[in-house]
């Protein structure tokens, strides 16, 4: 009796926890998603509405008429796709060569790699600008792919090769002796076996390109995307602040994240629990 | 057979085709008085800023390209540095704030526009806004910071003018009851430093002396209105947006804020003399307010600098400006626009008074604006909440000054 006391209790505890955490997660994004369905005129009202009185597409009006969403969106998903396209092959290959073979060059080359990752975007802004400007790249698609590709590629060689550490060699092995040659044994033989990790690599990718803001915000001109819409966005003035657009993109941004997340949640966690196993 | 001919009927059109689409280039080349590129951030918040693009157009020749600049003032800023610290040639013209001209005005970034602000061109400005430009900058527009009322409060309190300082306290306290606040502030950190300058105006003070009666007088009355319940505390959290809704629920009778504002009222069909509106400015002492305003600058960099110079003389001349505020609804930086009795944009009436009754300065800010706006800020928080005392933060505010204002203070940077 009391066991069994003790399990209910465990698991009540446990629904209010995963209550209180769900209402942090979920309160927030209510707030922001009935902020961008009412009008101006209503948005910071005390005591708070948390029905609204009116309801308007306003926001949603303003964003596709004035601010221009769909030629952003348009932008982001090419960029997204083919840095993603980009991104993916060379990090497979990298991944598999600093797994599978060895070499003071490899160790040095893996090394700086993923220090890249540790130095902040700002720092290397100004002289990259500069580099990227020479070379006629600044404002350019191919200018932020590039940028984009080499913004991932730190992370995803590092999930990449410790799922490739958990993969026996012995398999290659056999298909070697079968005559199969590098590209082979990557591409029949290794690849299919990095599924989980492919796809967790592209989901966690696809999803930092969709919030990337710094490097479109400092390489690109006319070439706009989603994250900076939201800096573009109409206001009176230097001091007001549009809520209802922010919110309504917002909310645009969101809804592609939350629903690759929810159809890919389990490949996301078995990627990065398999990837981050090994150092 | 068949092939070929298709495939040389095909080539020969596609040559014509080429060769037309050449001449019609050269033609327009000819018509057109050259390209440049607009940085501007009008681009992004006005939504017919086309309309004054084909203003500008028609009125010079120019074939002008835009390009909308970030709205967010970190961004923009982050922006505008990379672009002219690199010598960046790909913008010609660019549109800058107060701050971003403070800090830009003394580097070699932005070309020098002797040639544009003639002295007969200069005379037609405020002489405070050819002073921020040192030089470089051509004024598009000016906000005012303005005393904002609410018809209904005003009528409920049997009032003809809220002006005087007697009035005003009249005011604050016949309408602060029943949830009502007689005046409303945005106080948040880094805001509430206009409504401290403003004050230290009205009160005839110096911003750089804080011995001054007057200058200590006008943040004790903002203190005032805070312990009396004419103002609430609460607003320390709240910057102009949520300073509007408040203003617009009717729960803040009154406030000090930018006349920019002003279509944001207009468009929810809430301005006018019932309801809220721009009154003439107060005098608690002395009527004097801020004028701000953004400004035209050319890159150095520019490849295509007459040309820009070309849209320059245009945006500052009389029909340059008259267009501006027309198309945008706002009050241009030209003084003399207002005297076409054809001009007007809404509120221009009330903006008249101030334009000739009410003495219009510039914001003091130091180079390093955003270090000195969070001390100002943080300091009076601290003192309105009681966690700082009076000479303490008189104290405080001198040293502040004679930090971020060694020349005004005479001070030379010492403590």
């Amino acid at each position: 009796m009391n066991r069994k006391r003790r399990k209910t209790a465990v698991a009540a505890a446990q629904w209010v926890m995963t209550g209180i955490v769900a209402a942090t997660i979920l309160v927030p994004l209510y707030w922001i998603f009935i902020s961008s369905i009412k009008p101006s005129t209503e948005l910071l009202t005390n005591p708070i509405q948390w029905i609204p009185k009116h309801v308007t597409l306003d926001s949603y009006r303003t964003l596709i008429n004035t601010v221009g969403i769909l030629p952003q969106i348009g932008n982001t998903l090419l960029i997204t796709a083919m840095t993603l396209l980009v991104s993916t092959v060379i990090c497979i290959m990298a991944a598999y060569a600093f797994e599978r073979y060895q070499g003071k060059g490899l160790t040095i080359a893996y090394g700086m790699i993923v220090f890249s990752a540790l130095i902040p975007g700002i720092v290397t802004a100004r002289p990259l600008y500069d580099y990227l400007r020479k070379l006629g790249l600044v404002d350019t698609y191919g200018g932020l792919i590039l940028l984009y590709t080499s913004a991932l590629i730190p992370f995803s060689i590092l999930i990449l090769r410790n799922y490739l550490g958990g993969i026996p060699v012995a398999i290659e092995e056999a298909a070697e002796i079968d005559g199969a040659g590098h590209f082979q044994k990557l591409l029949y033989v290794t690849l299919p076996l990095m599924r989980p990790a492919v796809a967790t690599v592209c989901i966690i990718n696809f999803i930092t390109c969709l919030n990337e803001f710094f490097i479109p915000l400092f390489f690109s001109q006319k070439i706009k995307v989603l994250t900076i819409g939201i800096s573009t966005l109409p206001r009176a003035n230097a001091y007001d602040v549009p809520w209802d657009l922010l919110s309504a993109m917002g909310c645009v941004i969101l809804v592609p994240i939350i629903i690759f997340v929810m159809i890919f949640e389990e490949n996301i966690m078995d990627g990065i629990m398999a990837g981050g196993v090994k150092a | 057979m068949r092939k070929k001919l298709v495939s040389a009927m095909l080539g020969l059109s596609m040559a014509a085709g080429l060769l037309t689409g050449y001449g019609g280039q050269q033609v327009l080349a000819a018509e057109s008085a050259g390209k440049i590129t607009l940085f501007c951030d009008d681009a992004a918040t006005q939504e017919n800023f086309q309309e004054y693009v084909d203003a500008a157009e028609e009125a010079t020749g120019l074939e002008i390209e835009v390009i909308a600049m970030p709205t967010n003032t970190d961004d923009r800023t982050a922006k505008v540095m990379t672009v002219l610290s690199s010598g960046d040639d790909s913008v010609d013209v660019i549109s800058i704030d107060q701050e971003m001209l403070l800090s830009l005005g003394g580097t070699d970034y932005l070309e020098p526009l002797d040639d544009v602000l003639t002295d007969e061109v200069k005379a037609a400005y405020p002489e405070s806004f050819i002073e921020m430009s040192k030089g470089k900058g051509v004024p598009m527009f000016m906000e005012i910071f303005c005393f904002w009322l609410n018809g209904k409060y005003v009528k409920e309190a049997g009032m003809d003018s809220v002006k005087t300082k007697d009035e005003f306290v009249k005011y604050l306290e016949t309408v602060s009851k029943d949830g009502v606040y007689g005046y409303g502030g945005g106080w948040e950190q880094t805001y509430v430093w206009n409504d401290v300058g403003e004050f230290v105006n009205l009160f005839d003070g110096d911003l750089f002396d804080w011995s001054n009666e007057n200058t200590q007088a006008a943040v004790k009355f903002m203190k005032e209105m805070v312990d009396k319940k004419y103002t609430p505390i609460s607003q320390l959290a709240d910057q102009y947006t949520e300073l509007n809704q408040r203003i617009m629920d009717g729960t803040s009778a009154s406030m000090l804020n930018y006349s920019s504002f002003m279509p944001t009222y207009d468009a929810a069909g809430r301005y006018g003399e019932e309801d809220i509106y721009i009154a003439p400015m107060l005098n608690l002492g002395k009527e004097e307010t801020y004028a701000n305003g953004w400004q035209y600058v050319l890159n150095a960099a520019s490849q295509n600098k007459d040309e820009a110079k070309i849209f320059l003389n245009w945006a500052a001349s009389l029909e340059g400006q008259e267009a501006y505020g027309r198309i945008f609804s706002r009050l241009p930086a030209r003084t003399d626009v207002v005297d076409d009795p054809d001009f007007t944009v809404p509120g221009l009436e009330q903006l008249k008074s101030y334009l000739t009754d009410t003495t219009l300065v510039p914001r003091p800010l130091p180079v390093n604006s955003m270090e000195y706006i969070n001390e100002v800020g943080s300091l009076f928080q601290k003192y309105v909440s009681d966690e700082l005392g009076f000479e303490d933060y008189i104290e405080k505010m001198q040293n502040c000054m004679n930090t971020y204002f060694p020349e005004e203070t005479g001070n030379g940077g010492q403590d």
